[in-house]
């Protein structure tokens, strides 16, 4: 049995009576036992399973629950970033500890767990040799907006590896992986469980598959704001691209990754969205803000977002080459550290405002198979742009906006 | 008679030749310890610069990430350090040299500028800390109202960055010992005037205005983008 040497004793203790396990499933969301009643059939899959939640959450009394064995662990203070983008190091500690082939770690709510959902993103890992399971959750027209317009396209153009949700917090883990996140980033003196899975896991040259899931995406937490949801995703992605420069340069286009079960749609309530408040922003942010984005983007640029805010609701456009200039204008702002990156994150809202309303009235009536079509258009709309990343990258003196 | 002349320009002369005498070494050590200054100045910077340099001081500031400590002055951290630090050792040269002078008007000057660094040196701490939170939080306040879509977004920062700069303004004053009183009282009198203005200015004349756009705000929460759009 591995060594547990650097858990808490009374830890140490409770995985000494554990012993191993085949299977460990993380739930730090984890608030009360109603929300595992799917704990007794996950029991049944022949596999020796490990359920470990945070010591926040009352001592559950396993007798209730045949089956799986529980941990509780010591779960360390997350501020914001840390716990909207996941938390994973404990229980990788953990699943080292128990010698488990598989871990699975579920961050959002575990009331959207069924044994159905975890078999499926098990079984990639445990008997395929997958390295690392993401979840593709059902499509819906008007959600994961942020995704859609600069994190899938931007992966898909920059790493050439196609993850339909790149900063999913449900993931499933190979032992392998467990062992490559829990060492330290020499660059970075942190864990590499604490950075982005998906990047650590490019970079590693992880075997990556996705898995339907008939759900829609995860809600961010009521408490944060549009803008402080982009700052934090922006924030995550500008870094990692700072840090997997060399990768990056490199990647070319790949094809898309392997994906168990079938793709799955929510058709959303026709409700009216309200684009002019948005188109207003957008407004206000060109009058107050060409400061800031001054520091950013050149002058053909800030040239089409004059034209842009002189266009009435009906005719708004945000064009996709543009959006993705813009997107890759900050990428280096945020490089160069031109001002304050919190600002310069922030002062992007209102630009993504812009799409999210072009995107809106260019989507409002299409089909999906038009919105397909629109998101692959965008896609390769980033792909196209790369090389002007690429040069402003390597020669970054060349450009003073 | 022409004796006497000649013995009074005589005396003259010597009197200015030995006033000149006197002084020519004070200058000539003014010079030499000014020109001296200068030379350490720029040996202690050349020194000073490859070391920050040698570890990486520009990229450990930026890792702190300091409000745009290169964006506000247009210098790396290591051309301010290093300007800093050579303009000390010049000053320092500047204020030898005077004291080599020996008079008792030029040492008592010296010795009152001395006691009086500390209060120049901590006036320019503030002016500069309050420059830079001014411009930091006026950018902040002007991003956050905008991403909220609040139209007055300009008003309220630039509101906020000359707050900010009054209040430093008054305590390098403070510092300085210039004004006495005056600069207490008249910042009060300021401070509470703008208070005082912006009560009278939203609660008798944009009453309505503040009450229709808090109305609006309301009304928008419920259905705004929340529901129909999910961001992430």
């Amino acid at each position: 049995m591995p060594e547990t040497g650097s858990l808490p004793q009374e830890i140490n203790e409770q995985i000494g009576a554990v012993g191993t396990a085949d299977v460990v499933i993380g739930l730090p969301g984890l608030q009360s036992l109603e929300d595992l009643a799917w704990a007794p059939q996950i029991a049944g899959s022949g596999q020796r399973v490990l359920i470990a939640y945070p010591n926040s959450v009352q001592h559950l009394d396993s007798s209730q629950l045949a089956g799986p064995q529980f941990l509780q662990y010591e779960a360390s203070a997350a501020g914001a970033p840390a716990s909207f983008f996941g938390t994973f190091q404990e229980i990788f500690q953990i699943s080292q500890h128990v010698g488990a082939k598989c871990c699975c770690v579920w961050n959002t709510s575990p009331q959207r767990l069924s044994s159905d959902v975890l078999d499926r993103m098990l079984a990639p890992a445990l008997s395929q040799g997958f390295d690392l399971v993401f979840p593709r959750y059902a499509d819906m027209k008007f959600s994961a907006l942020i995704n859609k317009s600069i994190i899938y396209p931007a992966v898909r153009a920059l790493y050439g590896t196609r993850i339909s949700y790149s900063m999913a917090v449900d993931l499933c883990f190979s032992a392998q992986l467990v062992e490559r996140l829990m060492q330290l980033d020499p660059k970075t003196r942190r864990p590499r469980s604490q950075q982005w899975i998906a990047a650590e896991a490019i970079s590693g040259g992880a075997a990556i598959c996705e898995v339907n899931l008939p759900m829609d995406p995860p809600r961010p937490p009521e408490s944060l704001d549009v803008s402080s949801i982009l700052s934090m995703v922006l924030g995550r992605l500008f870094l990692e691209l700072e840090r997997n420069s060399t990768l990056w340069q490199r990647s070319n286009n790949a094809p898309p990754i392997p994906a168990f079960g079938d793709a799955t749609r929510i058709e959303e309530e026709d409700v009216a969205v309200d684009v002019q408040r948005m188109i207003e922003t957008f407004q206000l942010g060109y009058r107050n803000l060409r400061d800031i984005w001054n520091l950013a983007l050149p002058p053909a640029t800030l040239l089409d977002l004059k034209k842009m805010a002189t266009l009435s609701p009906a005719a708004f456009q945000l064009p996709d080459d543009l959006w993705v200039r813009i997107v890759y204008d900050f990428a280096m702002a945020h490089r160069q550290r031109a001002i304050n990156r919190e600002h310069l994150l922030r002062a992007m809202t209102p630009l993504y405002l812009a799409w999210v309303a072009s995107h809106t009235l260019e989507l409002k009536d299409a089909s999906p198979a038009g919105v397909q079509s629109n998101q692959e258009r965008l896609a390769l709309a980033y792909e196209k742009q790369k090389p002007y990343l690429l040069s402003r990258w390597r020669w970054p003196d060349r450009f003073n906006p | 008679m022409w004796e006497q002349v000649s013995q009074a320009l005589n005396q003259s002369v010597t009197r200015v030749a030995t006033r000149v005498a006197t002084l020519l070494p004070g200058f000539i050590a003014l010079v030499l310890a000014l020109l001296i200054a200068v030379i350490a100045a720029w040996a202690i910077g050349f020194i000073l610069r490859r070391s920050l340099r040698s570890f990486d001081f520009d990229g450990k500031v930026s890792a702190w990430d300091l409000p745009g400590v290169r964006a506000e002055s247009g210098r790396s951290p290591t051309d301010i350090v290093v300007r800093v630090v050579s303009w000390v050792v010049i000053i320092m040269g500047l204020l030898v040299g005077i004291n080599a002078f020996e008079a008792t008007l030029t040492s008592q000057l010296v010795t009152q500028l001395f006691a009086y660094l500390p209060n120049v040196l901590a006036a320019g701490l503030v002016l500069i800390i309050g420059a830079i939170a001014a411009r930091f939080f006026s950018r902040s306040v002007l991003i956050g109202a905008v991403n909220l879509n609040v139209q007055y977004a300009h008003l309220l920062s630039v509101g906020l960055k000359w707050l900010i700069l009054v209040l430093a303004g008054a305590m390098a004053l403070n510092h300085l010992e210039i004004g006495g009183k005056i600069v207490d009282e008249a910042f009060a009198i300021l401070f509470g005037g703008i208070v005082l203005t912006l009560a009278l200015a939203v609660g008798l004349g944009a009453r309505d205005l503040v009450s229709r756009s808090l109305e609006r705000q309301a009304s928008r929460m419920p259905e705004d983008t929340a529901e129909t759009l999910r961001h992430f």
